[in-house]
């Protein structure tokens, strides 16, 4: 029998003619039965589903299973004021090498008052040579509760990938009641592995994550959030300044963080990670 | 460019000796433990971390205040506050840009200082008030990015050698290794806009929350 050959990765970049343009634009109210989506467009293999009957948890799916260079993905959503809302997404987004263009990602987010958003993805792979632009935009009430958790993985750690050259440019922006509070830019470009290998950049990190949370009583929850961290083995840390807490993480192995981030979560927030997340 | 030799000297009254960025607890877990890993550490802030920032935000300060740009300039300052990645470090970028204002406006009085004070009243990170302060003494850009680079390392090498894993002579030498790096990231910044913002110092942040939490500190952050 033949071994199984590695597949292509080369293979996976595609034309410019059928690279997808994915739109999800949700707007969630508050109602009778609690907050529902008053208006969804979903468009370019990206679906919002929301598997729970009870409280507004949302799912985004990408039913084309990963972007390549060129392809888009535009996420709008609008919390009307005392909306609640979890969002995820089904599994990891993975971003395939790329034959030169990056990947875009926007996720704009509008909250009002009083409205409550938890914006929790599943990890984001970077493959080796893949190019990955992303913009986070939210803009916020003074009263709002939002907890934003991302996460990255830098190659295929578990097959052994060598991580070659790439892009991952991301920037945060967060405006609330009109003034940027918090901003987060990311940029690696060029030769990931050395960079992610220098002392006071990854430190041999191939995960990282940062969790923001931004709410009127964040600072009184910093004592929460550090002991949400105990027992942690990623190299993470906790601070909370200007009504935002920000914590943290760093590890080798990306399971390490994925475990770790996870847990902070669920303590943190007191209570379990939408179901997609446990599988 | 005399000014900046005062204004980035030690005895400029900003209290940068009380800050280390996060590197007593770099020291504390031995990811600085000698002239080696403690010069590998500035290199990376400089390429790719809050050096590399703060030249670009000083280069955007000094040229909207060079513009009598208020609104641009009003842009650097809330960007250059949202992006400190701590508390700690929010406020050693703070702190001294504030104390740094404070004492330009009393001996080194200059419209671009008194213009900012106009149009914007919060507070003003470091690298910002000092490309104001320059912009407004008509001071070189490309001279304030490379002195204030350097005033940067010498802090934090400073702060390494009354850590202790480092001496006198080692911290001089490791300055004096930086001076390309110094010069690579004043270039950088003095051709960037705002859109060049970007870092990816992930233990040096990290770095800096864990020191808020460490038992016996010398230092603010």
């Amino acid at each position: 029998m033949l071994g199984q050959s590695k597949p292509d990765v080369q293979a996976w970049a595609v034309p410019a003619s059928i690279r997808a343009r994915g739109v999800i634009d949700a707007r969630f109210a508050r109602t009778g039965r609690g907050t529902q989506a008053m208006a969804l467009r979903e468009a370019g293999g990206y679906r919002l589903k929301f598997p729970k009957a009870a409280g507004c948890e949302a799912v985004l799916i990408n039913t084309g299973g990963g972007m390549t260079g060129g392809d888009r993905l535009d996420v709008s959503l609008t919390l009307d004021a005392g909306a609640e809302a979890v969002l995820t997404t089904q599994s990891a987004e993975k971003v395939y090498r790329s034959d030169g263009s990056a990947a875009e990602i926007t996720v704009a987010a509008e909250l009002g008052a009083g409205a409550r958003l938890s914006w929790l993805p599943q990890e984001c792979i970077l493959f080796s040579g893949s190019r990955l632009r992303r913009r986070l935009r939210v803009a916020m009430a003074e009263d709002v509760t939002l907890t934003l958790a991302e996460s990255v993985v830098f190659g295929r750690v578990a097959s052994g990938e060598t991580l070659g050259e790439g892009l991952f440019d991301d920037r945060w922006e967060i405006r609330r009641g009109g003034g940027l509070v918090f901003a987060e830019a990311v940029r690696l470009d060029g030769p990931l592995a050395a960079t992610l290998a220098r002392p006071a950049l990854g430190g041999g990190a191939r995960a990282v994550a940062t969790v923001v949370h931004v709410a009127p009583d964040a600072e009184s929850r910093l004592e929460d959030a550090r002991a949400a961290l105990d027992g942690a083995s990623s190299d993470c840390g906790a601070s909370a300044w200007n009504g935002m807490l920000c914590v943290r993480f760093a590890a080798e192995a990306p399971a390490v963080l994925r475990a770790d981030l996870a847990r902070f979560l669920s303590v943190f927030r007191s209570g379990p990670l939408p179901r997609v997340w446990q599988c | 460019m005399l000014p900046l030799l005062v204004w980035l000297s030690p005895a400029f009254p900003v209290g940068a000796f009380a800050y280390s960025h996060g590197l007593e607890w770099a020291v504390e877990t031995g990811q600085v433990k000698d002239a080696a890993t403690a010069e590998a550490w500035l290199a990376d802030l400089l390429a790719l971390g809050s050096g590399r920032n703060d030249a670009v935000l000083l280069a955007a300060a000094w040229r909207a205040a060079a513009a009598t740009d208020d609104e641009a300039l009003c842009g650097v300052c809330e960007l250059a506050n949202a992006l400190q990645p701590s508390r700690e470090r929010h406020l050693e970028a703070t702190q001294q840009g504030n104390a740094f204002l404070l004492a330009v406006r009393t001996a080194w009085p200059c419209a671009a200082v008194d213009r900012l004070a106009a149009c914007w009243n919060g507070d003003v990170a470091y690298p910002v008030a000092l490309g104001v302060a320059a912009a407004g003494h008509g001071v070189p850009l490309g001279a304030t990015l490379e002195a204030a680079l350097l005033a940067f390392v010498g802090n934090l090498v400073s702060a390494v050698v009354r850590l202790g894993p480092i001496g006198q002579t080692d911290g001089q030498r490791i300055i004096a290794a930086l001076v390309s790096e110094v010069r690579r990231a004043a270039a950088f910044a003095e051709a960037s806009t705002l859109d060049d913002v970007g870092s990816a110092a992930f233990r040096s942040d990290i770095a800096s929350l864990r020191h808020e939490t460490q038992y016996s500190r010398l230092f603010r952050s």
